[in-house]
């Protein structure tokens, strides 16, 4: 299979680049500079062959879907399929034409099956993995089955041979210790022991049962004789407990006996006596205490009654006023001297202003007349004339400076020229500009033709020079004149026959076949003569092409200079300086002859001139176009200062008839003052404020007058009053001053109010005395009952002798609740046991002796104690460790889990082990058996290659047989053999690539091939090792198709210099 | 009156197949099937059910340990607390149990004869229970059909350890057949040995309850026991309750489609989140089998403990899951081109390597190969059991041989 095309429409950086690589047979040689996209170009193939990765580096120009590549394929059968791939995960095939889904077997079909691996590992080839393969050879040390192996595609399968069979060292072996299953099996084996060690049998369970169960018989035992001594302990200790108790019992009883007669009174009878005799006691004083009482309330109503009689003489509202009126002159007292003193202050005050304001003494007159609007009209006209003021001096500075600044400007325009069009020379400068880019290139172009021409032309006469070295080339041309002069001596020797003649006519005939059968003998020579004849003509024809193309180019360079230096100087006033003049020179109608060489520098001196003054023609524009830029500038600023000049004369007009306006407002609103509109604005400010003050001042007086006469009424209304009350109450004289007249009056007044408000609640304390005296009466006579009962309850014959009575009750009922509490003791004591019991119990026992048995009982019971504790204690870790072992502790069962975990880990391994071990068994076989099936016709085509690779440093390759396998070996060319180890890393380099290359041709030989991609595999080659590759390239080529990437030139121009006509198709990529 | 049968407790039978690795839940796996006996004996208690009838294979064989038929007391101990009759029946794996021998059962655990049949009545309950164990591990006669006559008046249940007509993984033992098991005219077949439910007839009924708690991958999926309901003398209801402390699972998925190794790790994930779910907090011991023709295949062959160990970690948040064992049976994508059309190295590797053009004398070669690793790998190993690897028959080998072959060429494409 090859391709016809390549189409990266969409791809890495690339967009619509077609790679057609044509029908014939020919070495594709795909040449870009590094970054020029060689690697994507590669990725490229196999995307295309085999789907654009999931993840891909080339999708940075073009987004993930709009990935495309395109190609057209053919087989060897005939078969062709045009398709575009685009990125995708599902029908990424589509026909290119109609787009519709082309099926994915279809272009699998093609491949012949090979997968993308396949693909890559023998039908592509860089320099690394040539590398690699030649290193590889050098490790297997040649030998013959490995060699072809991983030259078939198979490389690397010695380091998988080798890493699985040291995986499966490492894994197992039969008298191993370290091995992971060897390991493992030493683990199982200890986990067995663990399971037979942790085994518990029914039989041991059953016996530690039964001792068991005879220490619980024994326990139980000890603990019926602690029973029985705890119960004999219990009775001596009752006993010791109730003998004294019975003792006192019976000693109370007797002292009881004595007091039977005395009779029991109630528990409360001594504290209500004593409460009775308190409560008498107590009523008897009460009763002495209130009838005193009473008598001195009846003395003070009688007083108080006499007191309030006073009221009725003096009314109580002409007291009230003659309260108020007292106190408002007591006020007044102090007061009013100072008060007219205050007044005649201010009289003085207000006629020192109006002074001031050179008027007569205001004393008791009206004030001039200020208020608050004319004030205001004032203070804003006197605000008006000192805003108008400054204005005015604002405004005549303002117009000073705009006159003084338009003539700066008028002046500075002056000096500047009038503003002229430079839009044509522009115009002219630009044209040139281009052209002169147009005729550098074109000049560009004509020098690498020229140079090609050059190189063409020597190699043709090199090869010419060696053609004629080996012999003289016959022509058709020497034909001819041979046979123009064979048959024009044919021609004489008819005339005149003579021998001279015919002799002649002989040499001549035999010159003229001579030269024909060297023509046709000597065919190849003849054509390649002709051939180099003719590409030198072609060269000098192309050369003289080159010198005419540069003789018309320097002629325009010249006359668009000419053109420039016209606009200048048209264009400027005043001349500019311009580049040292090189003299024009002279055009002719026709070309001047040329000397080789002379053309192209003239041309390009033409060229160099035309740039300078085109530097200069764009330097001297800018500089106009900045004067014209200036003198606009300053245009615009001279208008503006002439705006501003009118604006600030309207303004001081304006300002003037202003200041006008204000000075009559002025004078009219001064003149109802009386101050004269000539005064500054200052002095009438001043003036306004003394005759504010004039006004304050009498204001003030005014007030102050109306107080003093308002006093002076109060003074008179209390005098008489006051001696019109006094008139009327008997006891009160009308001597004396009328503020003591009014002071009596109405203290008499309060006192006899105070009488008549105190007489109602002394009449109630009265009623309420009576009340008490009455009650405790009562409580008298109850005490008095109270004793009475008390004397007949206890029998006694009069009150005297009711405290005895009460001591004896007290004492009896005292020895009545010691006899319970002993009764209560000995219920206690005698664990419920009746008393009749308990005395029986104790008849004839020694408490002493009943004590020191109880002390021995105490001591056997310890002992008994600590045994059975410690037998308990014995019996629970028999019992805890039965549990343990046999029914909370799962024993075996853990570690029979554990046997399980090993096998099951053991079992993991060894199946590792053993696809292992298959995998390298059966690589094994397979390596040998591709080594019977290929060695012959592989290394018959290797054999072939190798020494073209090595250019006959070796002649071939032979298989020598060891003790360790085969072995290829190098054959040089006196017959000597070289092992791959004694090679040189270039030659190992070499025998790879024919080894890879014989098995491509060996695989074409029997399936389709795929294109053959070699990745600037002469990368480190020299030129005479990278040549001979180029011409077995050549060769394989006409089998295979082969893609050459590089990106070097010098290969390029290699490949060219050996490639057979017609068989090298390059390609440029970028 | 409810009562409750189960069979096959396989009592202290250890989980197989589980190797041990950093994060596996080992405590919740500990003690499986005396969990799921706990389990069992909770299920009495708390359906208030007042018969339970064991048919067979209560141990797994003789018992490693004592501690194995204490615990089965203790948990009896506590149904006889509950007055629940308990009946049961010796099956193959029980044939050499030294049960009985020192260990006193409570006086409501009744063991039916392994000379003959015997029938236990249950007055109270109106119920009457038949049965027979086996005497001896391989019992091969028809045990049912000495079966004595219904007793009438009362509901008939009868205990049997069997693999009736024969039930695939399963050893023949006390054969028999539906019409022997309906000519009784029993109500109730409690049947034993087979370790899947399976509900044989429902006139009458003959039902497995399967073994109550799974051991190992070839026993997925919810385990446990059957209550039956009775009433009006007759059997009314059957019900399944799951019983067991952790779930087996396999789960197989199709990789196709698949691109790589991570997707058919998150399918896995996927479908697990439903098992997790039906596990209901168990314990899950789960195998994965990958199969189908896969781009992921290549990548999965190529480092396998990786993609086991991926597996666990994507599974490490859902619970305890235990991953038993990720059996990788994918193809490749890629078109291998037979023999004849291709030429080069790994094309005549990939094509002569498939497992199916190896004649037996090439397997003999290669199990020869594996000899040594054989006669070292214990008998548990050695045999075609649940972990067995028979290494050195034909038929092991060529089950181990594309696991081999595609290792092989997973590291070839590597290498290039």
């Amino acid at each position: 299979m090859r391709l016809d095309s390549l189409d990266l429409l969409a791809f890495g950086p690339f967009e619509n680049v077609r790679l057609d690589f044509g029908a014939e047979p020919a070495l594709e040689l795909v040449f870009g500079v590094n970054e020029a996209g060689k690697s994507t170009a590669l990725r490229a193939i196999s995307g295309l062959f085999y789907g654009i990765p999931e993840r891909t580096s080339d999708a940075h120009r073009f987004p993930m879907p709009a990935l495309r590549i395109g190609a057209a394929i053919r087989t060897t059968r005939g078969e062709e399929l045009a398709f575009v791939r685009r990125k995708g995960r599902g029908a990424t095939l589509h026909d290119p034409g109609s787009a519709e889904p082309i099926d994915e077997a279809r272009l699998e079909r093609l491949l012949g099956g090979i997968s993308e691996t396949m693909f890559q590992s023998m039908f592509g080839l860089d320099y690394a993995t040539l590398s690699q393969g030649a290193e590889a050879l050098l490790a297997g040390r040649g030998e013959v089955g490995q060699s072809l192996f991983d030259a078939g595609g198979g490389r690397g399968t010695s380091d998988v041979l080798a890493s699985l069979r040291e995986e499966c060292e490492a894994l197992f072996k039969p008298a191993g210790k370290n091995q992971t299953i060897n390991q493992l099996l030493a683990r199982l084996k200890q986990a067995r022991e663990r399971v037979v060690l942790a085994s518990r049998s029914g039989q041991a369970y059953e016996q530690q049962v039964s001792a068991l169960e005879a220490m619980r018989r024994e326990q139980a035992a000890r603990s019926a004789e602690r029973l029985r001594l705890t119960t004999e302990r219990s009775r001596l200790s009752r006993l010791v407990r109730v003998l004294p108790i019975l003792v006192s019992m019976r000693e109370l009883e007797a002292r009881l006996e004595s007091l039977r007669d005395v009779p029991l009174l109630a528990t409360d009878a001594r504290e209500r006596r004593v409460r009775a005799e308190a409560g008498r006691a107590r009523a008897e004083g009460d009763v002495l205490r209130l009838a005193g009482e009473l008598r001195e309330l009846d003395e003070r109503v009688r007083g108080l009654t006499v007191l309030a009689d006073e009221r009725a003489v003096l009314g109580a509202s002409e007291v009230a006023e003659l309260e108020r009126l007292r106190g408002v002159v007591l006020g007044a007292r102090g007061d009013l001297p100072r008060r007219r003193a205050e007044l005649a202050a201010l009289d003085d005050e207000a006629d020192t202003l109006a002074r001031e304001l050179g008027r007569s003494p205001m004393r008791g007159l009206e004030a001039p007349r200020l208020d608050r609007v004319v004030e205001a009209k004032i203070e804003r006209l006197r605000g008006l004339r000192v805003t108008l003021d400054e204005r005015l001096v604002q405004c005549e500075r303002s117009v000073s400076q705009a006159v003084s600044r338009r003539a700066a400007l008028e002046t500075r325009l002056g000096a500047l020229p009038l503003e002229a069009d430079h839009a044509r020379l522009e115009a002219a400068c630009a044209r040139a500009r281009r052209e002169e880019g147009e005729l550098g290139r074109k000049a560009a172009l004509f020098v690498e033709r020229e140079e090609r021409a050059k190189t063409a032309e020597m190699r043709a006469k090199i090869e010419l020079d060696g053609l004629v070295l080996v012999g003289g080339v016959p022509t058709e041309e020497h034909l001819s004149t041979a046979r123009a002069g064979r048959d024009r001596l044919l021609a004489l020797a008819t005339g005149e026959p003579t021998d001279a003649a015919f002799a002649a006519l002989a040499r001549a005939i035999d010159e003229a076949d001579k030269l024909a059968d060297r023509l046709r003998r000597e065919s190849e020579r003849v054509s390649l003569h002709a051939r180099l004849v003719a590409e030198l003509g072609g060269c000098e024809r192309a050369r003289l092409e080159c010198d005419e193309g540069f003789v018309a180019l320097q002629g325009r360079s010249e006359e668009l200079s000419g053109e420039l230096c016209a606009w200048l100087d048209r264009s400027e006033p005043t001349p500019t300086p311009k580049p040292a003049a090189t003299p024009t020179p002279k055009r002719t109608k026709e070309p001047t002859p040329v000397t080789k060489g002379r053309a192209s520098s003239e041309c390009a001196v033409a060229l160099a001139r035309l740039g300078e003054l085109l530097d200069h023609g764009e330097l001297d524009l800018a500089a106009r176009k900045a004067r014209a830029r200036e003198r606009r500038e300053l245009s615009r600023e001279h208008d503006e200062r002439a705006r501003e000049h009118d604006e600030a004369a309207r303004s001081l007009e304006e300002c003037t008839r202003e200041a006008a306006a204000a000075a009559v407002e002025w004078a009219a609103a001064l003149e109802p003052l009386g101050i004269e509109p000539s005064r500054s604005v200052e002095e009438v400010a001043q003036l306004l404020v003394v005759t504010r003050s004039i006004a304050s001042t009498l204001g003030k007086a005014r007030d102050l007058r109306r107080r003093i006469d308002g006093m002076e009424r109060d003074a008179a209304d209390l005098e008489a009053l006051a001696r019109r009350l006094a008139a009327r109450h008997a006891e009160v004289g009308d001597a004396g001053c009328a503020l003591g007249l009014s002071e009596e009056l109405v203290l008499r007044h309060k006192r006899a109010h105070a009488a008549s408000v105190e007489l109602p609640a002394l009449s109630d304390k009265r009623a309420q005395a009576e009340r008490m005296l009455a009650d405790v009466k009562a409580e008298l006579v109850a005490a008095d009952a109270e004793l009475e009962r008390l004397v007949v309850s206890a029998g006694a014959a009069a009150l005297e002798g009711l405290a005895r009575a009460e001591d004896a009750s007290q004492a009896k009922r005292q020895l009545e609740a010691e006899r319970a509490t002993f009764e209560r003791a000995l219920a206690e004591a005698g664990d419920g046991a009746t008393r009749d019991e308990l005395e029986q119990a104790t008849r004839g026992v020694d408490r002493d002796e009943a004590r020191a048995r109880l002390e021995e009982l105490e001591r056997t019971l310890e002992e008994l104690d600590l045994e059975i504790g410690e037998r308990h204690r014995e019996i629970g870790n028999h019992e805890s460790g039965l549990t343990t072992r046999f029914e909370l502790h799962e024993g075996a069962f853990d570690d029979a889990q554990h046997v399980e975990s090993c096998l099951a880990e053991l079992r993991t391994h060894a199946e590792a082990y053993a696809v292992r071990r298959l995998a390298s068994e059966l690589l094994g076989a397979e390596i040998e058996r591709y080594r019977s099936q290929n060695q012959g016709p592989v290394l018959a085509a290797a054999n072939a290659l190798f020494p073209r690779l090595t250019r006959q440093s070796f002649t071939g390759l032979r298989v020598e047989y060891r003790g360790d396998g085969a072995a290829l070996v190098c054959v040089r060319p006196d017959g000597r053999d070289l092992e791959i180890e004694a090679l040189s890393q270039g030659a190992r380099d070499q025998l790879y690539l024919a080894l890879r290359l014989a098995t491509v041709l060996r695989f074409a030989d029997k399936s389709e091939p795929m294109p053959l991609v070699l990745d600037d595999i002469l990368v480190h080659f020299d030129d005479a090792r990278s040549r001979a590759a180029f011409e077995v390239l050549f060769d394989v080529a006409e089998r295979v198709q082969i893609l050459f990437f590089t990106h070097h030139e010098h290969l390029l121009e290699l490949a060219r210099s050996v490639a057979p006509p017609g068989r090298l198709r390059v390609h440029r990529l970028g | 009156m409810k009562l409750v049968h189960a069979a096959d407790l396989h009592i202290d039978s250890p989980m197989r197949g589980l190797d041990r690795y950093e994060g596996a839940p080992v405590e919740a796996m500990r003690g499986a099937t005396r969990r799921a006996f706990e389990n069992l004996v909770g299920l009495c208690l708390e359906e208030r059910a007042q018969l339970l009838v064991l048919a067979g294979d209560i141990f797994d064989g003789e018992w490693k340990d004592y501690g194995t038929g204490l615990f089965f007391r203790a948990q009896l101990a506590k149904l006889a607390e509950a007055e629940v009759e308990v009946v049961w029946v010796r099956g193959n794996h029980d044939a050499a149990s030294e049960l009985n021998k020192y260990l006193r059962l409570p006086a409501n655990v009744r063991e039916l004869s392994t000379r003959e049949p015997e029938t236990v009545t249950f007055e109270g309950l109106g119920v009457a229970v038949h049965g027979r164990g086996f005497a001896q591990r391989a019992t091969t006669e028809d045990l049912a059909a000495s079966y004595p006559a219904r007793r009438s008046g009362l509901v008939n249940v009868a205990l049997l350890h069997t693999s009736a007509t024969g039930r695939p993984g399963h050893d023949v033992y006390a054969p028999t057949t539906l019409d022997v098991l309906a000519g009784k005219g029993y109500d109730y077949w409690a049947l034993g040995h087979v370790h899947e439910r399976e509900v044989l007839c429902r006139e009458p009924w003959v039902v497995y309850p399967g073994n109550l708690q799974g051991r190992h991958a070839r026993e997925c999926g919810a385990k446990g026991a059957t209550v039956v309901s009775i009433e009006g003398g007759r059997v009314a209801k059957v019900e399944a309750r799951a019983l067991d402390v952790v779930r087996w699972c396999a789960i197989d998925l199709d990789a196709r489609g698949m691109a790589t190794p991570h997707e058919a790790v998150d399918a896995v994930r996927a479908r697990l989140l439903g098992e997790v779910a039906d596990a209901e907090g168990r314990v899950l011991a789960l195998r994965v089998r990958l199969h189908g023709r896969s781009a992921a295949h290549e990548g999965l062959c190529r480092h396998p403990e990786r993609w086991r160990a991926e597996l666990t970690a994507a599974t490490s948040d859902l619970g305890d899951v235990w991953l038993e064992k990720l059996v990788l049976e994918t193809e490749a994508a890629r078109t291998v081109v037979p023999l004849a059309e291709r030429d080069d190295a790994v094309a005549l590797i990939a094509g002569s390597l498939a497992a199916s053009s190896y004649d037996d004398a090439q397997v003999e070669t290669l199990a020869r190969a594996l000899a040594d690793l054989h006669k070292k790998l214990p008998p548990e190993l050695r045999h075609d059991d649940v972990l067995g690897l028979a290494l050195d028959r034909p038929e092991a080998v060529r089950r181990l041989l594309p696991a081999a072959v595609e290792l092989l060429l997973s590291r070839m494409y590597e290498a290039e």
